[in-house]
């Protein structure tokens, strides 16, 4: 009987080992599959970062080739000890890829198994292409009978935001369309700030725009349908200290940074937490001696162009924008003493437009390269525009910078930047208007448009030829 | 019932609960075993669909600037979702991805410098918990 009841507890006690060792050596099957697949996604992700196009479409196996960089080889790879793995790639569009990888194993008759992952990969990657733009060429323009001097532009979608004075045509806010890559057409006709307008910035669905408006200098529009501007769709006003005195806007991470002009009592630059764009709230503000015509934010810190006649390039430090604070060095002091009155950062580049002088030149690019404040070398390079530069802006990848001016022989004027830094002349190429002075202008990097707002036009512009 | 019988009985009683005990240790050491393995593969499975979602996201942002995020995908394997897309403009934007096999989650947090002409990224990291975005 012992024997017996000995027996069968002593099988049991062998099955149960046997299955748990088995359990083990499946999961460790199981783990190990999953390494192999997880590798094989990894090889496809790393041959999309070197180029979309080697992820063609099929079953592969993949290896380090002789570069030292993944490649396919073969239709599967297969370990020593039975796991074959392969690597299916399914095209879903040019730029969109479904990658499968499989592994499989058998070891007798009851250790075999699959694990398969799937992910998604796309061409991400990709460098946005840009046009000739050293022989731009006019795809359109909408004229305003009078002079409504439009002064800024913002863009959202395929709408033009454009501030402007009020009365001449002018209705400090208007907006435009010009989704047909032809003449821009008005849309919100009806729509009237009742105040001129001097900047104006898009952020998400909203719009900021810095109006003449005593007591409400700052207004927030809803813009998710940018066809649909009305006094209805005003989210909140801000009213700043003094009157109508907001010239410039930046936006960066839920913080509405104001630039003003020059009030010895009164800050002039001030941060607005804008989370909730219906309550706005004060997080902080600045007082400097200088009006801030123009304002861009790079690395943490807001580049002020600015009328101090000893330094008219200001640093801010925004880092904290609840602890404005004029950065150590503090800026840069430009040659003689017209203001500067624009300013666009990219990459290491800072370009600074000025108000005309017989005596300077009124573009200027600084290196960033050395830190917040433009390093004296390598730089400046200056260059002649024969007008003041009310506005400029750089296509994202620093390749070209467009500069509204009113120069009335090339209202538009193109730079190539790496000519500027290397000490060419760096205008490609110029257009001319019969609408007068350049006073905004804006790069459309989706489309690769430019849009230039004269005293009394909206023009389009696309690369030739 | 005479002594001997007592001593068997407590015998077999003993050795009984000895026997059950490693029998159950070992059925719970091989079930945890398979469940390992289980976790692993879902676990690296959420992985990819989290990163599925980022792969979107990244293109969706190249291709507009505007792109707000705030997505949910379903596949075979799972769900994903885009959370959203932090910034505005070109530079300095965030995405959140989050991938969902089952129980198991895994999420990516990427921070990108500029997104035209082409995307710059300056941090690609796996957290426990989201630092730079917030659900809706």
């Amino acid at each position: 009987m012992g024997v017996a009841i000995f027996a069968v507890l002593a099988g049991a006690v062998t099955s149960v080992l046997f299955v748990g060792q088995e359990g083990i050596l499946q999961s460790g099957d199981q783990v190990r599959a999953v390494y192999l697949s997880s590798e094989a996604l990894t090889a496809a992700r790393s041959m999309r970062d070197v180029s979309f196009d080697q992820l063609a479409q099929g079953q592969h196996g993949t290896c380090i080739g002789a570069t030292g960089q993944w490649e396919f080889c073969g239709q599967e790879n297969m370990t020593e000890d039975g796991f074959k793995t392969t690597l299916t790639i399914q095209a879903l569009s040019e730029s969109h890829v479904r990658v499968t990888a499989e592994t499989k194993w058998r070891e007798g008759n009851s250790r075999s198994g699959s694990v398969l992952l799937t992910e998604e990969l796309l061409d991400w990657r990709a460098v946005k292409p840009i046009g000739d733009w050293t022989a731009p060429r006019l795809a359109g323009s909408f004229a305003i009978e009078g002079n409504p001097l439009f002064s800024g532009l913002a863009l959202k979608g395929n709408v033009v935001f454009a501030t402007s004075a009020y009365g001449e045509g002018g209705k400090g806010l208007q907006a435009f369309d010009y989704s047909s890559d032809d003449d821009p057409v008005p849309v919100a006709t009806g729509f009237n700030l009742e105040s001129a307008g001097y900047a104006v910035i898009v952020a998400g669905d909203t719009l900021y725009v810095a109006a003449a408006d005593s007591s409400a200098e700052i207004q927030i529009f809803d813009v998710t349908d940018p066809s649909a501007l009305s006094l209805s769709k005003r989210l909140a006003t801000i009213n700043l200290p003094g009157d109508g005195r907001a010239r410039s806007l930046a936006f960066f991470n839920n913080t509405l940074f104001v630039g003003a002009t020059e009030n010895a009592a009164e800050p002039e630059s001030f941060a607005f937490d804008v989370t909730d764009p219906a309550s706005p709230r004060l997080a902080d503000s600045l007082q400097d001696s200088t009006s801030v015509f123009g304002l861009s934010l790079h690395d943490g810190f807001a580049y002020i162009a600015g009328s101090m006649d000893s330094m008219e390039l200001r640093v801010a430090d925004v880092f904290d924008a609840s602890d404005l604070s004029i950065a150590p060095g503090e800026g840069y002091n430009l040659t003689d003493v017209q203001d500067a009155l624009s300013v666009a950062t990219v990459n290491d580049d800072l370009l600074i437009g000025r108000r005309s002088g017989d005596a300077i030149e009124e573009l200027v690019m600084l290196d960033l390269s050395k830190g917040a404040i433009p390093s004296a070398l390598p730089g400046p390079w200056f260059q002649e525009i024969a007008g003041s530069v009310p506005s400029l802006v750089m296509e994202p990848g620093g390749r070209f910078a467009y500069i509204a001016t009113d120069n009335t022989a090339a209202q538009l004027q193109i730079a190539d930047l790496a000519r500027f830094r290397a000490g060419q002349f760096p205008i490609v190429a110029t257009a001319t208007t019969l609408t007068g002075g350049g006073r905004a202008v804006a790069y459309d990097a989706q489309r690769d448009r430019v849009l230039l707002a004269t005293d009394r036009g909206i023009l389009l512009y696309r690369p030739g030829p | 019932m005479n002594r001997r019988g007592y001593i068997f009985l407590l015998s077999v009683i003993m050795i009984g609960a000895v026997a059950v005990a490693t029998l159950s240790s070992l059925l719970l050491i091989g079930v945890g075993s398979m469940q390992i393995g289980y976790t692993v593969r879902q676990s690296e499975q959420a992985r990819s669909l989290a990163q599925t979602c980022a792969e979107r996201a990244l293109r969706s942002l190249w291709e507009d600037t505007a792109y707000a995020g705030v997505e949910e995908f379903t596949f075979d394997e799972g769900q994903c979702d885009i959370l959203q897309v932090g910034g505005s403009g070109n530079e300095n934007r965030s995405i959140c991805a989050e991938g969902r096999v089952g129980s198991t989650v895994r999420r990516y947090e990427i921070l990108l410098e500029r997104t035209l002409p082409s995307i710059q990224v300056s941090a690609w990291r796996e957290v426990d918990q989201f630092s730079v975005c917030s659900y809706q």
